[in-house]
């Protein structure tokens, strides 16, 4: 076991002081995945800051016919103003049991949201800060129209538009409308800031779950007033009023729909990114360094190292493990210090500490091992196939950035039936999976072990099989 | 004597890729004796490195086996690898780590640890005169210095047995001076028993207590530099540079004839069409017993004859002789 381990750490040790090899292997996937963060996470030049997404919003909404309007709660959930009063109602203690879960964040966080009515699409034609012509300047399409062109012409990253019966679509009242409707909310985007324009649609989920929600907890109170005051005091609360601090902004999470932006910070789309490409990068570049490792055996070959392990009293078995051992163990230190370097970049763009891998630590360390069984074990069965490195630099190349293609390690995904064809897949979807908090990788990490430890074990026996040490 | 290393019909054959094969070594026996040095000598090719390789356990035998110390390198392998220290052929060590880093590596897969490794690779530091630069990286030094290095690595666990692969090629004379002093060392300060192949003539006859003169994978003559040579008889070897002058055969046949002593006679033109190629000067090759004492009627034969002698020299009998009289081919060819 000893000179197992005198083996393995010789690998790690000569690897890790071969300052090009680290430039490869650590340098190279860290800048590759910052550039992309940077270019498409809303930090770099051609976006805004995630925390300051300017959009519009337009709000045509008329009251329901219990008095008040859903689409001004909505539009005061993103637009900054009097947040008003709330009274003590049961609807609020049942909305805030509704909302216990993980900690999720405020949306004001993330937007620089203005109400965009006639009189402000009016005030930027005439300021010729848009570019907008109408024939009927005091219409619903005017309104919307000028949105639309503020979007196009970059001054919103995207327009919210609420309809004219929000409220009569989403209200739920058992008695008078007992169904929730499609709400008919458009946000109309800019594509040229997509991640941001991802988060407005997001956000714009989320408040309609949010008022899903508060309607759930309404029609719980309902009856509870009604059997507490009688239905005869119904008519005398002010609706509003009373379900306010259902939506209001101390309250106002997007707490329901943890596929939106649940869990999430201010720079949420950076990290996410950086969580997407980084971890896929982090194994796309672990696939070299497993496959170059176990290939090393062949140049130990050539410089007359392996043979003097050989002809000393070390078992070959212990030799192959200990080379082997030294791969997994480089390939899981990459992996390592890949996570470490990748949330001080995803801290570092957002001016504070910002672990992006979610704080689940023993499923995150299970899943590093994962995947460094998986990368290894597949970098033996290639270099347990070629007959040479000169054969395996051509072979890993090709089956690598197959691997990474399909697995999304460029930053963009293919379809998943051709994606679970590649272990960057399985292990960048369980990264980002954790790093949203959710914690279901079992079947991520069933796929990682098995099919590394089947690889594994088919390489040790090919390599046994095939290789010739004098 | 006690006997360090017994083989026995020991054969190597090769599979080549269009599937024939090829016999490397074919049924070695051999008997090395315990703080020896025995000298393996052959031409390149002649199977030397598949013999050491198959007694040190880097190659399996297809036939026969080796002994170590008494133990079967087929099945004792661990126990016959602990008494024996490898210098292989070529530098085999880690240029990116230094040389101590090397040594510490290899000594710790002879199981050597703690204050008895570090002692040890100081030791050997110090033997091989590299303890000033033992922090530095092995691709940063000369190629004596790898040498002496890869020599290092060998010695470092003490062995009984030392396998010495023509350990001395492709470096300048004055390290090679060095390892061959130090092999000497070896047997004499040490006690280890030496196995040592070269295809230098000259290498063997100076560390040799025996010599086994190997060709196309058969051993053909065995013992100590005074049998082989006895083998051959006492003639001495002269020959006299006659540059670009034509001699003709009955010259050679009149000194055959006059001169007592002379067993045989032969002209090797210059250039292309000689023996060598290299040969700048024809040369009258001639054996004669005690040959010096021939030399004056020879030279007056050829001054009678017009042909002017240039140089003269008189080999007397080597193992390069015995190679040449059992192959009838040169060491060097």
């Amino acid at each position: 076991m000893r000179k197992i381990l005198t083996i393995a750490w010789k690998e790690i040790y000569t690897t890790f002081t071969d300052r090009n090899l680290v430039l490869i292997m650590v340098a190279s996937p860290l800048v590759l995945s910052t550039i992309v963060a940077l270019a498409f996470g809303g930090l770099g030049s051609g976006d805004v800051p995630i925390a300051d997404i300017p959009i519009a919003v337009v709000n045509h909404d008329q009251p329901g016919q219990l008095g008040f309007s859903y689409g001004s709660i909505y539009t005061s959930l993103l637009v900054p103003g009097d947040q008003g009063s709330t009274i003590e109602l049961p609807a609020c203690q049942l909305f805030e049991q509704a909302q216990s879960g993980p900690p999720s964040v405020t949306l004001f966080g993330f937007t620089e949201a203005v109400e965009f009515d006639e009189a402000l699409a009016n005030s930027l034609v005439a300021s010729g800060e848009l570019e907008f012509q109408q024939l009927a300047p005091s219409s619903q399409a005017f309104v919307d129209g000028a949105a639309r062109a503020a979007v196009e012409q970059g001054i919103y990253t995207a327009a919210l538009i609420i309809p004219e019966d929000f409220t009569q679509r989403i209200s739920y009242l058992p008695m008078i409308h007992p169904r929730l409707e499609q709400t008919g909310i458009s946000v109309y985007a800019n594509s040229g800031s997509p991640i941001s324009s991802q988060v407005v649609r997001s956000i714009a989920e989320g408040i309609t779950n949010q008022i899903a929600a508060g309607n759930i907890a309404m029609a719980s109170s309902f009856e509870e007033l009604q059997a507490s005051y009688g239905p005869a005091t119904l008519g005398q609360v002010d609706f509003e009023s009373a379900f306010s601090c259902a939506f209001s902004r101390a309250g106002n999470t997007v707490g329901l729909d943890p596929q939106t932006i649940e869990g999430s910070s201010d720079g949420g789309a950076t990290r996410g990114i950086l969580v997407f490409v980084g971890s896929a990068q982090a194994m796309f570049f672990a696939l070299f360094t497993a496959q170059f490792g176990v290939l090393g055996l062949h140049n130990e070959r050539r410089q007359g190292t392996l043979q003097r392990m050989v002809v000393s009293p070390t078992p070959r078995s212990a030799i192959l493990a200990g080379n082997l051992g030294g791969v997994f163990l480089t390939v899981l230190f990459q992996l390592l210090v890949l996570i470490l370097a990748l949330t001080l970049v995803g801290s570092l763009l957002q001016g504070k500490f910002d672990f992006i891998w979610g704080d689940n630590l023993p499923l995150l360390a299970g899943l590093l091992l994962s995947v460094a069984l998986a990368v290894s074990g597949f970098g033996i069965l290639l270099a347990a196939i070629v007959r040479s490195p000169e054969q395996g630099n051509i072979l890993a190349p090709i089956t690598n950035m197959a691997m990474g293609v399909l697995g999304g390690a460029f930053g963009f995904t293919l379809p998943k039936i051709a994606g679970v064809f590649s272990l960057v897949y399985w292990g960048r979807e369980a990264f980002e999976k954790l790093a949203g908090g959710d914690s279901d990788i079992g079947l991520n990490l069933l796929v990682l072990v098995v099919q590394g430890g089947l690889m594994y074990l088919l390489g040790v026996w090919l390599f046994n099989r095939r290789f010739e040490v004098a | 004597m006690q006997s360090m290393v017994v083989t026995h019909d020991l054969t190597k054959t090769f599979r080549r890729p269009d599937g024939s094969e090829v016999q490397a070594v074919k049924g070695v026996e051999l008997e090395i004796h315990k703080g020896e040095i025995f000298s393996l000598l052959g031409p390149n090719g002649a199977g030397k490195t598949t013999t050491i390789s198959m007694m040190s356990g880097l190659l399996e035998p297809t036939q026969g086996d080796a002994l170590i110390g008494g133990h079967s390198i087929s099945k004792q392998p661990l126990q016959a690898k602990r008494l024996i220290g490898v210098v292989p052929q070529d530098i085999a060590l880690y240029p990116s780590l230094n040389a101590r880093q090397n040594l510490e590596f290899f000594g710790k897969m002879y199981d050597l640890r703690g204050n008895d490794l570090s002692g040890r690779v100081e030791e050997v530091l110090s033997f091989i005169g590299l303890t000033d630069r033992q922090k530095d990286k092995v691709d940063t030094f000369s190629g004596g210095m790898k040498r002496r290095l890869n020599v290092g690595v060998g010695l470092l666990h003490r062995p009984e047995l030392v396998f010495m692969d023509e350990p001395t090629v492709g470096i300048d004379p004055q390290s090679r001076r060095r390892i061959l002093d130090t092999v000497k060392q070896l047997r004499d300060e040490q006690g280890m028993t030496v196995l040592y192949t070269t295809h230098l003539m000259e290498e063997a006859q100076e560390l040799s207590d025996r010599v086994g003169i190997i060709d196309h994978g058969e051993v053909i003559a065995l013992g100590t530099q005074g049998d082989l040579i006895q083998q051959v008889g006492e003639e001495d070897q002269l020959v006299f540079a006659v540059g670009d002058q034509a001699v003709d055969s009955g010259l050679l046949q009149q000194i055959r004839d006059q001169v007592p002593g002379v067993t045989r006679t032969s002209y090797d033109p210059p250039g292309p069409g000689g023996e060598s190629v290299t040969n700048t000067s024809g040369l009258i090759l001639i054996q004669a017993k005690r040959g010096r004492k021939a030399l004056p009627d020879i030279l007056q034969i050829t001054n009678r004859a017009g042909v002017e002698i240039q140089s003269v020299e008189v080999r007397e009998p080597d193992l390069e002789a015995v190679f040449l009289n059992l192959t009838g081919r040169a060491l060097r060819d």
